[in-house]
């Protein structure tokens, strides 16, 4: 069970790292919130069951860098297929 | 689900439906929010898994300009999109006016309106050339600014006729254009750029407007900064996407209650087609329907005729670029950038909290 | 903090005519009138100090 605090993150990660961490079968809760908007400070909260919340953090990042890289990936294979198919 | 009218033959047809689609009723849109996590739904692995991931991925280009770009972004969370978008709008650095120095200006456009507006002048300087100027630097080097020069004098045209009243005959210069800014190199500037290469986007953009005797001389300071900052940093003119819309017919309809149904939907949505002596209405494609849900007003059509429909996870996603970057690119940029912003933290992680 | 007696700068200004936008140069205790057309509201002209701005 813990808090991570993120200095100078908002909603763009909060949101993402807060639905992908829901999808780990070990992690009872998952939630963030932006305590005050003029404070660019975000407040992740992950309670978890077998595993500690630290890997679960970590997890999550993992896997959405990796998602992220293989949009990317994709993204730029279509953008050629496409640049060639004109 | 008592007030819908939407009717299911199972709790199974419910649960399919409210993962996979959003429905547009009267009033109300139902399964609007996500509920594909683990545990919430009996027999159903919603656990996360990269391989899985993979195989539901889609892109598609629709459409791909010089300033604007559609594609379809399918088998994401809507947090993903979400995440992309925020990241257009407000962290992908551009180059804009950020300093003016103003050594005159005898126009009537007022020394801080013509320099806000200078600041909003797109640039098409490809800002991954440039560092981000430090704050404490005042003069800026060569790597983070770029100089420009804006000397215009408005003056009678020598060669105009009495009986003439037309700005464009009287006058010379009156009209202060991108076109007028000039570029001036910093150091090794002039061996990487070429003027082209650093300009405005358009260079007819109208800046300010003079009589004879208005004068304006201005040197310019653009440098590298992102939305988050100002929004004149911001690569998009906009950003957006928006689900997939599905329209299904339950039954026929035919004659002028298909005319009327056509009328409810965007143009191309619904086709009328021969079927024997009468029209019978056919969806022809949904996707530029705007989901205004018109078909509500008609009692005869409102119930048991048609369902509307947005998927879970198809997103139709817009890039209209500034002109700084290829709208391509710019998605590009966003997706290295939120892999580096979960970087940057797996490596506080590794180096201890 | 103004001293007493501290000798004013006697250089001429130079004003513009708010009738006929001509230049004219006024000493002080000049009637402030101008020269080329009679109109009695001058402007100043414009600093010619640099000024720098934010472009936001």
């Amino acid at each position: 069970m813990k808090t991570f605090i993120f200095k100078g993150e908002g909603h763009t990660l909060g949101n993402a790292i807060r639905t992908i961490i829901l999808k780990n079968p070990d992690v009872i809760f998952c939630g963030y919130t932006i305590p005050h908007p003029s404070e660019n400070k975000l407040h992740l909260r992950i309670e978890t069951k077998s595993i500690s919340a630290i890997d679960a953090l970590r997890e999550g990042l993992e896997q959405l860098q990796n998602l992220s890289d293989h949009i990317l990936k994709t993204f730029e294979v279509v953008v050629m297929k496409h640049l060639s198919y004109i | 689900m008592s007030k819908s009218k939407v009717k299911y033959s199972s709790s199974k047809e419910y649960i399919d439906e409210s993962r996979n689609e959003l429905v547009l009723t009267e009033f109300e849109v139902l399964n609007a929010e996500a509920t594909d996590f683990p545990g919430n739904h009996h027999g159903f692995d919603d656990s996360w898994s990269f391989e899985k991931f993979k195989k539901r991925l889609k892109i598609n280009i629709v459409r791909m300009e010089n300033m604007e770009i559609e594609f379809d972004l399918i088998g994401v969370d809507p947090a993903i999109p979400n995440a992309f978008r925020r990241i257009l709008l407000s962290d992908i650095p551009t180059m804009a006016f950020d300093k003016v120095f103003m050594f005159n200006n005898t126009s009537i456009i007022q020394d801080e309106v013509l320099a806000h507006r200078l600041g909003l002048i797109p640039l098409k300087a490809d800002p991954r050339l440039f560092e981000f100027r430090a704050e404490d630097d005042d003069a800026g080097t060569p790597e983070d600014t770029l100089e420009f020069e804006l000397k215009v004098k408005c003056s009678w045209n020598p060669q105009r006729t009495k009986d003439h009243t037309n700005p464009e005959h009287l006058y010379r210069d009156f009209r202060v254009l991108t076109s007028h800014l000039k570029w001036m190199p910093l150091g090794g500037q002039k061996d990487i750029f070429t003027p082209d290469a650093v300009g405005p986007v358009d260079d007819k953009i109208l800046i300010a407007k003079m009589r004879p005797g208005h004068e304006l001389d201005i040197k310019l300071h653009a440098m590298k900064g992102t939305g988050r900052e100002h929004a004149k940093f911001s690569p998009v003119a906009t950003a957006f996407y928006r689900l997939l819309p599905q329209v299904k017919l339950l039954k026929e309809v035919e004659g002028e209650a298909a005319q009327r149904l056509q009328k409810c939907f965007s143009p191309g949505v619904i086709d009328l087609v021969d079927s024997g002596e009468k029209k019978v209405a056919k969806v022809n494609d949904a996707r530029y329907d705007i989901c205004s849900r018109n078909v509500f007003r008609h009692e005869d059509l409102k119930e048991d005729t048609v369902k509307l429909t947005r998927a879970r996870d198809h997103f139709i996603f817009y890039i209209e670029s500034t002109g700084a970057l290829a709208p391509e690119v710019l998605f590009t940029e966003a997706a290295k950038i939120l892999s580096q912003k979960c970087r940057v933290f797996l490596d506080e992680l590794k180096n201890g909290l | 903090m103004d001293k007493e007696g501290e000798p004013v700068k006697k250089q001429p200004m130079v004003y513009i005519c708010g009738d006929c936008h001509g230049e004219n140069e006024l000493k002080p205790r000049d009637p402030i009138r101008c020269r080329e057309c009679g109109y009695r509201i001058m402007y100043k002209k414009r600093t010619k100090r640099l000024i720098v701005f934010d472009a936001r």
